[in-house]
């Protein structure tokens, strides 16, 4: 019980050990989750201040066109009272404000202008653009002139631009600003991508991309962040963070900072998590980690628990196998009569019990049982017959074994095999008794040494046959036995093969021929018989013969009567060829089951009585 | 050219009548765009120069519009809207019950004009040299702004009997021209409210010079 409770032991370890794997696979999968939504968090922190010191560096370079005295002469002469200088001039300073954003290399702006104390733009990059422009209202330019350097970002015709503006001052004021674009596209998203590994960054303008990059191949590509910007703008509408927008692949949106996020212009940042499956788990895991573990427990534990286990299993199974395989051992050896059933605990004491009760009971194997039971005569005979008929011959599933016979008989004490039940004829002495005592109605014993002729001309004694041709025995050693409750027709014949050993020319054995052809085969045989059975066998055995006559009697007895019974003919069939053929029946029977005994038994066949042999050993 | 040719048609509609003007003024705050139109949301850097202390922010009342309503068919008289240097000039707006009223796009770049809660009104983008034309039904006022720029915004009202629009300079002047003769009310709107009032009449030769109304204060935009 232990142990089976131990195998419970081990089954809920192993389950145990497997859903805590797939609970850790689990874990971990939504730590890889949550590390990616951090990792985006961060991507965009990144990015917040990489934009923020993109926007200082492009103010920083402004200043190299704020102080340049073209620059602050034309914007002075184009402030206040002087009015809109001459379109020369505008050009002139078109023209230098193109060479001054050349010299600016990677900070050069896309879109230059220098705008008076009014906020009018009195040149651009475009020298022919002469017109009439203001950008006073524009915060950024109104900021600039009011004296602050400010970036922004501004939606311009279509395109967006990162902008910065600086203010230029000449003669102790402000005379005007600078204003510096450039164009927010595939560069700007390179440079930015560039920070941050193995990202994809997308800039957008409502449901527009201006501009992409995606950061290898374990990146997500530019048309997946686009597929989910609507989810990426909703998350950022409502405040939240990274939203799912494929497999594994998630993103977080951020409005670009500036006058832009107005009109829904913005960045998003898009990373491809890792799949986490059950041999991921250790995916992590490093060298410090495997030397960091308690080995003590990690090894100690379940080695503990394997001897605890070895021990229950020891002590409940090998323990007692190791008993019952000495002790079987000496049972074979004949040193023991029984198991030690008080050494044995639980299953094993009761098999041991049962053993036991078995071996009192002298039980043998279930298949010498089965043939010993119900041997069928035709098949022992089959080799001898020309023309079987197992009408007369068989057995049947009902036919009792000898152990039944002799449970049958314990009751009045017959003596059957081993046991003291079953003792042996010629050692039992109420069995000698019984056989010095002629049975009523039994034929007398054969005059002895009676000669005979034998082939080779020699004489021996024959019995004296009766009437019905069987030599005179001695009573029966056997006690009289009662017909058994379970088999009223059933009777046995006891034999032992020091009394009764078969000639070597016995007549071949025919049971089935009895009835077949009643008048053609019991002379030769007969004879034959006779004359090979030594006298002193047949004195030594005369008071089992006696017995076996009274058996025959019997049953040859309950054979007319049954096959009369049946309806079947019976003219022919005399006692003397009856008997032979039992004698036949009954040698072969004891030689292929080495049985000491046979009995044989009337039943009905197929319409017709028949009999059955039934070997009993001793 | 063109404003003598609409004065000589206002002669022939109001059957040879002479055309005056209004000049007035209005007292009150001047709105402070540059604190109330960005954000710190709108920049990385917003540092001084450094050099020359703070241009401080003079204001102005862009967003103070002047009108006249009374008995008048013709069309209002110079009520013109549009964008001017990134933002609404002015961006009070009156117009007329039943008629439409025309936003011109005088910057360099696009506008897309946004009317909050005018049904019928889709925004478009309207570019450089462009007008988007609103019909105005009664009711009012309503919300304007810019879907591309933040910092616009403005308001549209409704009037049954306009007469005639003039924007107010940063120093609180106004003046209406080419007004017919005859009984007005003067009216200053400021945002979505109106701030001042004052019934006046108009003589014939005559300008008519209002004493400067004093702007209640504003509820606020």
């Amino acid at each position: 019980m232990l142990s089976r409770l131990w195998y419970l032991v081990l089954a809920l370890a192993v389950g145990g050990a497997l859903a805590g794997a797939f609970l850790n696979k689990s874990a971990a999968s939504r730590e890889a989750e949550f590390q990616l939504e951090e990792q985006l968090r961060r991507d965009r922190i990144e990015a917040e201040l990489w934009m923020r010191l993109d926007a200082r560096l492009r103010l920083d370079a402004l200043a190299s066109i704020a102080v340049e005295p073209e620059v602050r002469q034309t914007l002075r002469s184009s402030s206040g009272r002087f009015g809109t200088p001459a379109v020369a001039t505008r050009k002139r300073l078109s023209q230098k404000l193109n060479t001054l954003n050349a010299k600016l290399e990677e900070g050069k702006g896309d879109m230059v202008f220098a705008v008076d104390a009014e906020g009018e733009v009195v040149a651009t990059l475009d020298k022919n653009a002469v017109g009439s422009e203001r950008l006073d209202k524009m915060p950024l330019v109104r900021d600039a002139l009011r004296g602050f350097m400010r970036d922004d970002a501004w939606v311009y015709n279509g395109e967006v631009f990162r902008m910065a503006a600086r203010p230029v001052f000449d003669g102790g004021r402000y005379v005007g600003a600078v204003i510096h674009g450039m164009v927010v596209g595939d560069d700007l998203a390179r440079r930015l991508g560039s920070k941050l590994p193995n990202a994809s960054v997308m800039f957008f303008f409502r449901d527009r991309l201006i501009g992409a990059h995606t950061g290898g191949a374990t990146a997500p590509s530019s048309a997946e962040l686009k597929a989910g910007l609507s989810q990426a703008l909703a998350s950022m509408e409502a405040g939240e963070g990274s939203v799912e927008i494929g497999e594994r692949t998630r993103a977080i949106a951020s409005p670009i900072r500036g006058e832009a996020a107005h009109a829904k212009v913005g960045y998003i940042i898009g990373r491809k998590g890792s799949t986490v499956g059950l041999g991921g788990l250790f995916a992590n895991t490093f060298k410090e980690d495997v030397s960091s573990l308690p080995w003590l427990a990690v090894i100690g534990i379940p080695l503990l628990l394997l001897l605890l286990g070895l021990f229950l299993l020891y002590l409940e199974h090998d323990k007692a196998v190791g008993i019952l395989r000495k002790t079987s051992e000496s049972l074979a050896k004949n040193q023991l009569s029984s198991l030690p059933e008080g050494e044995l605990r639980r299953h094993y004491r009761k098999i041991a019990e049962n053993f036991n009760v078995a071996l009192r009971a002298g039980v043998g194997f279930k298949e010498d049982m089965a043939e010993r039971a119900s041997v069928d005569l035709d098949h022992i005979l089959s080799t001898t017959r020309e023309s079987a008929d197992s009408s007369y011959f068989g057995f049947g599933e009902e036919a009792p074994t000898a152990k039944q016979v002799s449970l049958d008989l314990e009751p009045e004490n017959e003596p059957v095999g081993t046991s003291p039940q079953m003792a042996p004829i010629k050692a039992s002495p109420a069995a000698n008794r019984t056989a010095a005592k002629p049975e009523p109605g039994a034929p007398t014993a054969p005059p002895q040494g009676t000669p005979t002729a034998r082939p080779d001309g020699t004489e021996t004694a024959r019995p004296q046959r009766s009437p019905s041709s069987r030599p005179k025995r001695a009573p029966s050693s056997w006690p009289a036995r009662a017909p058994s409750s379970r088999y009223p027709a059933a009777a046995t014949v006891r034999n032992s093969e020091e009394h009764l050993t078969p000639a070597p020319d016995d007549p071949p054995t025919r049971p089935n021929a009895i009835l077949d052809d009643y008048a053609g085969f019991d002379d030769p045989e007969e004879s034959t018989q006779v004359k090979h059975v030594p006298q002193s066998l047949l004195e030594a055995s005369a008071p089992a013969v006696e017995g076996e006559e009274t058996h025959f009697r019997e049953v040859f007895d309950q054979f007319v009567a049954t096959q009369k019974e049946c309806g079947a003919p019976v003219n022919g069939l005399t006692f003397d060829k009856f008997v032979r053929k039992l004698h036949a029946a009954r040698e072969q029977v004891m030689k292929r089951h080495d049985a000491a005994e046979v009995r044989f038994t009337v039943y009905v066949k197929e319409g017709r009585a028949a009999l059955k042999a039934s070997p009993v050993k001793q | 050219m063109l404003g003598a040719g609409c004065a000589a048609a206002l002669l022939v509609a109001f059957g040879g009548a002479s055309a005056e003007s209004i000049e007035g003024s209005v007292q009150g705050n001047k709105s402070e765009q540059a604190s109330s139109d960005s954000s710190q949301q709108d920049y990385y850097w917003k540092v001084w120069n450094g050099a020359l202390p703070e241009q401080r922010d003079k204001g102005d009342h862009a967003d103070v519009l002047a009108v006249l309503t009374g008995k008048f068919t013709g069309p209002p008289i110079g009520c013109k809207f549009g964008f001017r240097g990134g933002g609404l000039a002015p961006s009070t707006i009156a117009a007329r019950s039943g008629t439409t009223v025309r936003i011109e796009n005088r910057d360099a770049f696009t506008h897309e004009l946004s009317v909050s809660g005018l049904p019928g009104f889709t925004p478009l983008e309207s570019g450089p040299g462009k007008a988007r034309a609103i019909p105005v039904p009664a009711g009012g006022p309503w919300e304007l702004g810019d879907r591309i720029y933040g910092h616009v915004d403005g308001h549209l009202h409704s009037m049954r009997e306009l007469v005639a629009c003039a924007t107010v300079t940063a120093s609180g002047k106004f003046r209406f021209d080419n007004v017919p003769p005859g009984p007005y009310s003067l009216r200053i709107l400021r945002g979505s409210e109106q701030v001042a009032t004052r019934r006046v009449t108009v003589p014939a030769g005559k300008t008519l010079k209002v004493d400067p109304l004093k702007m209640s204060k504003s509820r606020g935009k």
